[in-house]
Formats: C-alpha cells, structure tokens, sequence
C-alpha cells in the first residue's frame, strides 16, 4: 500500500526539518567530504582521470566475474583458506553458526562490514548466546543503542560527543567528559579486552585480488587489523562483486575508495591478507581463516540489464555526500540497509523491489550522484528504473502525475492566457490546486504567454543569406510557453552570428517522466525528439537549447533511454548548449555593456549543467561584455529538483527548501545584487530563498 | 625525481598525517632517536619484531637494564596480552610510498602486525632507498611477496597512527592503534 510509504516518509521528514542541529552536523559532515576529495583529486597525478581507470577495472572484472571468483578461490584455498560460497545470507549465516558452535565461541569481535550488515548476521548469533561486538567506533556507537548506520563511512555522524559521553557512560560505568580525546581513551580501554579475548574476529573485506587469494581490509582505525591477527579463527564475509583480477586493479582500488570517500590518499591501515599467518610458537592448533564469498542476489543482479551497473560501487560513500535530500533525512530515512543515492539499486538488488521503493521517491533526480561516483555509475537511471518499476504495485500520487503532465498543462495555461495566470495568482484557486492535486499554493509559479514561441518566430522577418551555421532550436517548456521572450532573445543573438534558426516540431525534454520513473513515457518522448531532430542533424544542423537540463536530456539520458542508438548518439553530439555556443562563434565580437556597470552577479549553476559545461561558458559570455559575475555554490543542488519543489508538504517544498537553505545563505554572504541562472526552475527555487532578483543571462541584455 | 626529492616528499606527507619522522645514517644513530623518543615517555616494556640481530643487541645494551624488552623467539601463550603490556613497539618496515606517506609492512607471522598495532607508541625504521614514490610502484614488489610466500602472507600499508573521526568529525588519534607514530629513515646502503 503506497499511502503507508508517503504517511513514513513525510513523517520522518517532518522529524528531519525539526532537527535543525543533527541536519548541520550530517551536512557539515558531507561538505567536508565533498571538499577534501576535490582538493585531493586536484592533486592526484592522474587527477579526475581516475574515475574511468575504475570503472574500467570493474566492468572488466564484472565481466569474467565467474572465472575470478573461481580463481580466488582456489587460489585462497592453496594457502589455507576455507572458501565457502553462500547463496543467500541465511547460508551465510548457518556457516557461521555451525563453526562457532564447533568451536565453542562465547565471543566474536567484529570491524565494520556493512556486507555483514547486509545479511544481519549479529542477531542470529547473539540469539546463539553468542556475544558479538562492533569495533570500528562509529559502529560500536549505533549497536549500544540499537540503531542502523546513518551514513556508510560515517555511521554514527549523527550523536555528539554528549551523546556519546552517554552512551559509554551508561556502558562502562565510568563518568566520561564530553570531549571526544577522552571518550576515545575510555573506548580504548573498553574495547582492548574484547580484542584480547575474542574468539573469532570477524571482518569485511574491500577488494579480493584473484590473482593471489588476498582480501584488502581498510580502516582508518586500525580496528581491523587487530580482529584479523588477534583471535585464532578468522571470519571475512565478503560480497562476490568485490573480486578484482590483479594487484594492480587493487591498488587503484585502494586509491579510489578514500580518496572518495574521505579525500585521504590512502585509508591508514590496508592490510593484504592472504591464508592465515602463525602467531609466535608452538601453537597448539592452526590458525583458521574462513572466507564466506556472498551472492545474495548479486549473480541475479548482473543479469539485469539496468540493475548491474551497481555492482560496479565500490562503497566510498560518494554519492551519499553529494546527495541533497540525504543530506537532510539521513540514512535512516533515506536507505534500508544500504543508504544513500547507490542503497536505492542496491536495496532493489538484495533486499527487494518493495524495500527500494520505500524510500526511491526521496530522490530528486539530480544526478549528482553520478558525477561523483568513482566508477561513473549511472545511479540516477537505475534509480528511475527502480521507481519505474515500483510502479506496477504502486500507482503514482496524483501530484507526480500532474508533474508528468508538464507540459500539456503549460499548453493548456498559454493557450488559455491571461485567465491561466490570474488563476495562478488567485488564492483560493492555488488552495484548490493544493488541496486536489499537490502543488504547492505558495509557491510562485511563472506566468503564462499567449504569444508562444512558436507565434513568435512564425511572425517574425528573417532571411539568411547564405547561413554561416544551421541551428534547430530546442526550446523547452518555459522558452516556448512561458518566456517566449527569452527564446525569441536567444534566437536572435544565433541569428546576428549568421546562423539559419529553425524550430522545427517538438516535444519538451521530458525530464519529467524519468524524474518521477514512467520510463516508457520518457523512452517515447525521447524517440519523438530524436526522430523529429535527426533529419537536420544529418544535414549538418547543431541544437541549441537554452535550458540545461533540456541539454542533459538530450546529450546523456536520450542515448541511455534508448540503448545508445546510432540516431540518438548523433543527436547528442550534435547538441549544445545556447552559450557554449554563442561563446564558440561570437567570444570575439562581444563588447562591454555598460548595462552591468557597478553590479555584483551571483552565478548559480544547475545540477544538470554540471557535466556539459558548468555554466562557465555563460559566465565567460557574460564577463567578456564587462559584468562582475561570480559562482556561488555548495557542491550540491539548490532543492528544487526540477519540479519536485512544487510539491506541497514534506516531500515537496519542505524538503526542498531545506536542502537549499545552504545555498540560500551562501547568497547572502556572497553581497551580489542580483543572481544569474540559466535554469528555469532553479530560478523559482532562488527567487523565493534569497529574495534576490534573478535572471537568465539573456535577460540581462534584454 | 631524485631520492632526496622523493625522501622530502614522504616527510612532509608523512607529517601531514600526524606522525613523526627521524632520520639516521646509521645503526647507533638510530638507537640514538629511538632514546630521543623514549626520553618523553615512561617506559618499562618495548616489543620488538622483525629486528635485525645486531641492531636488537645494542638497543638492549644502549636502553639500558630497566626496560624489559619483548622480542622473538615468542612463547606462544598469551602472546596479544604480553605485547599488550609494552608502551612502545618497534618494528622494520620493507618500503613506503612517498605521495601516500605510507609504510608498508610484510609480514608472514601476525606477531609483526600486533608491534605495530598495540602498543601506544609504534617506532618504524624504513631504509631511504626504499622509499617510493608512487602507489603504482609497489605493485611487483606486493607481487613478490606474495609469490614467494605460499601460506600466509600480510602486507600492510600503514599511513601514520590510528584515526578516526566518529565523534563529531573531530579527528582523534589512537583509538586501536597506536597514538603516537614515529618513523626512522635510515639513509645508509642496505
């Protein structure tokens, strides 16, 4: 039932916006992340380069994936290792349990193994009269007040120090200072005897290497090293898809997961483990290494056309950093086991469909997950899917639908201009719009024109004698129903360049569709583009679109809606975006404009803009006809994600505007007049958090 | 990139990351920094692994009869408790990274791996020229080892001490590991 799903969420959202402090720290947390990995990449030799080094050392691994594992295993076995293959996590478990009995285990200590986490390994032990306790700190932390990770690398990011003080209070008896240099001694002592005395330790593993048998176990604290060297038995549960080929792949492996996460260069302790070393001399018995490999779905996973491409994580945590609305709920909310951008695929992959889908809706589609990723994992399309496929059990709220309905509405609203816009502004018509459909009646939504871009450019006298360049222009919803003005501009500056403009039929982006995951809808739209776009293509025109996330579409999620056919790839290259290129064929013409004379410009550039061109081409347009413009940014989204903003309650404009408040204040430091973006919904989302005028960089001269 | 340039750059990372590095050229001059180092701290167990014989001799001799020192042939029983009671751990490591300012450990007996993990104070001595510069580098050498180790083999990088940042992201040093990481550079021809 859906409506139990959206009654939690809003719920748990409606908890996040109270909790203005715990939402700082996990956003601070983020930040820093975010900004020590730039810094570290910038200073890696092979700099940003790293991420397609990675992805292809995963998808070629993935790919004989069968024959690694088989390689692994003997290869671990011939020194030792007990390799036993687990299908599921209750075979996993079994295992476990029948070597802990056949050993008489009183205590496990563990390091943090979210694989283990996976399968929920510490209940049915404990049950066993086991006692199994969390070394890695942060892990330590959550299991003494029975909570899940909040973040992956950060799982307890959340407690402060008074809380934490608590909680080893409340353990240990001791009465702790609040400052975290003395918890840690008071942990240092607590854990030491559990590591001393434990019976089996238990680990993850980041990397297995085939060529040699080794597991790669990295932490920070040094936790691991001791639950692998100290106890006679060693237990490692790892997932099948960390197997890589050669020492080489692990070592890029081992580079890319901290730099990532943490932005370290390294983790502080690797350990390469492979077979099982003595301990000092005249052991009574050998040292036991067991290596549980886990499917779980995973082999089922690689067979999904869409699916497989998150097995290509290598769990950094990127993604969770980057990501808006975690940033705001936390891991609790957004996740199951698995959180974040990447839990959603993954959750869909070994928990099921139905536990994905709980929590799918909270992304935004901004896509910034897949920007960070170190293996360029397409996590916004497999997040699409998921939703997309959710939604056979679980029609869409009306609301999503309307959302869909884009387009067809603003048709409908420039058609039946100005009616449709004192609607708009009538109060009691935006309570009724709220109250059936779910758009929020504060919300300011842009007008309508009757004059439409296409009446425009019909009326409008041009000839172009011998055209230097050949446009179509691919307007999208707000330059053709809402500022046609702002087409009409954009086409006119292609035209003073020598460009022959045409606007030939089309449908807008359909971002939408993907947003809200009716991917056959999207996959329809694309092909109508693409098919309508093509003809010119071949005869050598360029698109140009003035809407960023109008260009993604059609340079990235077109060719992967529609399984990167030869026609859809053409398009994509042939795309660009309005100042790209202008900037391209008029950078030498442009003269200072004393329009801009003693003004400050805050730039705010969209998500979808962020792998094409960052908006740096209209910046540069921009300074190069005098104005003072400068990129006020977070390394995140403003909240708007591109309509889901408009949505009244939690799940709409109140998480929205939470997630943009950072952004919102970076504004108000950064002492501009005014704030300049080329996206049109962005623009809506700024206007109303900064109270700044804001402007599309063509309305700057108009 | 010459060696000293290389040398200089796994210092300076090396010092980023909280820990502490010496130099010496040769083996009483080592002996000599680790009696620097112990001055600052009360002392009365040191665990020893992977020592050469000779070096091992006269740090016993040099650091005098009051300190009890932990070293092979190891007793068995009790092993992780015994180490455990040292304050400081001395250990060899077979090479570092410069770029990551890591120390990279082989080992074949986890002995090794709890010197330097227990004790509060990890003492590592490296030989200059084998120092590194690239992660990319050690990849033959973390395949020799492995190849020439048939059962169990470790190889452990190790990037200054224990760290973590659980508590409000505020970075805490020692809480498994070591404290306190110092590193000898050795710059004599092995």
């Amino acid at each position: 039932m859906s409506k139990a799903r959206y009654v939690r969420l809003e719920k748990e959202i409606t908890e996040a916006l109270e909790e203005k402090p715990k939402r700082d720290s996990l956003y601070r947390a983020m930040k820093r992340g975010r900004d020590s990995r730039i810094e570290t990449i910038e200073a890696l030799r092979v700099g940003n380069s790293f991420r397609k080094e990675v992805r292809d050392i995963k998808l070629r691994c993935q790919d004989c994936q069968a024959e690694l594992i088989e390689r692994f295993t003997e290869n671990a076995e011939k020194r030792g290792t007990t390799v036993f293959h687990a299908k599921d996590g209750q075979a996993a478990i079994d295992y476990i349990l029948k070597l802990s009995q056949e050993n008489d285990v009183k205590t496990i200590s563990k390091s943090k193994s979210l694989t283990s986490e996976e399968i929920e390994v510490n209940h049915p032990l404990e049950d066993a009269g086991i006692q199994v306790i969390e070394t890695d700190l942060g892990e330590l932390i959550i299991q003494l007040v029975g909570e899940k990770p909040y973040h992956l690398v950060f799982p307890s990011v959340h407690k402060t120090a008074v809380e934490v003080a608590e909680i080893f209070k409340k353990e240990t008896g001791e009465e702790i200072p609040s400052d975290p240099k003395e918890i840690m001694k008071v942990v240092r002592r607590y854990l030491r005897p559990i590591f001393l005395n434990a019976d089996i330790g238990m680990t993850g593993a980041n990397i297995g290497i085939a060529e040699n048998g080794a597991i790669a176990i990295e932490t920070n604290e040094g936790n691991a090293r001791l639950v692998s060297s100290i106890s006679d038995i060693h237990v490692c549960i790892m997932g099948i898809e960390k197997i890589v080929d050669t020492v080489e792949d692990a070592l890029m492996m081992m580079l890319a997961h901290p730099v990532s996460a943490t932005g370290q260069h390294l983790t502080t302790y690797v350990t390469l483990m492979a077979g099982r070393s003595s301990l000092g001399e005249g052991a009574e018995k050998p040292r036991e290494s067991h290596l549980v490999l886990l499917d779980n779905g995973r082999t089922e996973m690689r067979e999904d056309p869409v699916l497989n491409d998150a097995l290509n994580c290598i769990r950094c945590g990127a993604c969770m950093n980057i990501c808006p609305t975690y940033g705001v709920v936390g891991g609790h909310t957004f996740g199951y086991i698995y959180p974040g951008p990447i839990g959603i695929p993954w959750t869909a992959g070994v928990h099921g469909l139905e536990k994905a889908g709980d929590f799918s809706s909270l992304c935004i589609s901004c896509g910034l997950c897949k920007e960070i990723c170190p293996a360029d994992i397409d996590i916004p399309m497999m997040i699409a899917e998921v939703k997309h496929r959710d939604m056979e059990e679980h029609p869409q709220p009306l609301v999503n639908k309307a959302m869909m309905q884009a387009e067809q509405l603003a048709k409908i609203g420039s058609a039946t201009a100005p009616l449709s816009n004192w609607m708009l502004n009538n109060d009691a018509f935006r309570w009724l719009l709220e109250k059936t459909i779910g758009i929020d009646q504060t919300r300011d939504l842009p007008s309508f024109d009757r004059n439409n871009l296409r009446k425009r450019f019909n009326k409008r006298n041009h000839s172009q004698a011998e055209p230097k360049h050949k446009i179509v222009f691919f307007a999208d919803i707000y330059a053709y129903y809402n500022a046609p003005e702002l087409g009409m501009a954009a086409i006119e500056h292609l035209e003073k360049l020598g460009c022959e403009v045409v606007l030939p039929e089309q449908k807008s982006s359909g971002y939408p569709y993907i947003g809200y995951g009716d991917l056959d809808k999207a996959r329809q739209v694309a092909q109508f583009n693409i098919e309508k776009l093509m003809p010119y293509v071949a005869q050598g025109y360029h698109i140009i679109t003035p809407e960023p996330t109008a260009a993604y579409c059609l340079k990235k999620s077109y060719p992967t809606l529609l399984s990167d056919a030869a026609d859809a790839r053409q398009v994509a290259d042939a795309t660009y975006e309005l100042f790209e290129y202008l900037l391209k064929h008029a950078a030498d013409h442009l003269t200072k404009n004393e329009h801009f004379a003693g003004k400050r410009f805050g730039f705010h550039v969209s998500c979808h803009q962020r792998p094409l061109t960052s908006g740096q081409a209209a910046m540069d347009w921009l300074r190069r006809q005098g104005a003072e413009i400068e990129l006020v940014e977070t390394g995140t989204c403003c909240g708007m994600g591109g309509t889901f903003g408009l949505k009244a309650g939690p799940l709409g404009i109140g998480l929205s505007q939470a997630v943009g408040e950072p952004l919102f204040d970076a504004f108000a430091k950064a002492n501009v007049n005014a704030i300049v973006t080329e996206s049109s919904v962005c623009r809506i989302q700024l206007l109303e958090g900064t109270k700044l005028a804001v402007y599309h960089p063509l309305e700057l001269l108009i | 990139m010459s060696s000293e340039q290389v040398i200089d750059v796994f210092k300076q990372k090396y010092e980023s990351l909280a820990g502490h590095v010496h130099f010496a050229e040769s083996g009483p001059q080592v002996i000599s920094a680790i009696k620097d180092i112990i001055d600052n701290v009360p002392v009365n167990r040191i665990a020893c692994a992977g020592l050469q014989e000779d070096l091992q001799t006269s740090i016993e001799q040099k650091l005098g009869p009051s300190i009890e020192f932990i070293k092979a042939p190891f007793n068995r029983s009790d092993l992780p408790h015994l180490i455990d009671t040292a304050e400081i751990g001395i250990s060899y490591a077979d090479f570092a990274i410069a770029e990551a300012g890591a120390l990279v450990e082989f080992s074949t007996n986890d002995e090794v791996r709890l010197v330097s993990t227990l004790p509060r104070t990890h003492i590592c001595i490296v030989q200059s020229d084998q120092i590194l510069m690239t992660l990319e580098e050690a990849a033959p050498r973390l395949r020799q080892a492995f190849t020439e180790n048939e059962q169990g083999c470790v190889a452990t990088f190790i990037s200054g001490p224990s760290r973590t940042g659980d508590i409000e992201m505020i970075l805490t040093l020692g809480v498994h590991g070591p404290e306190v990481s110092h590193v000898i550079v050795l710059e004599e021809a092995s």
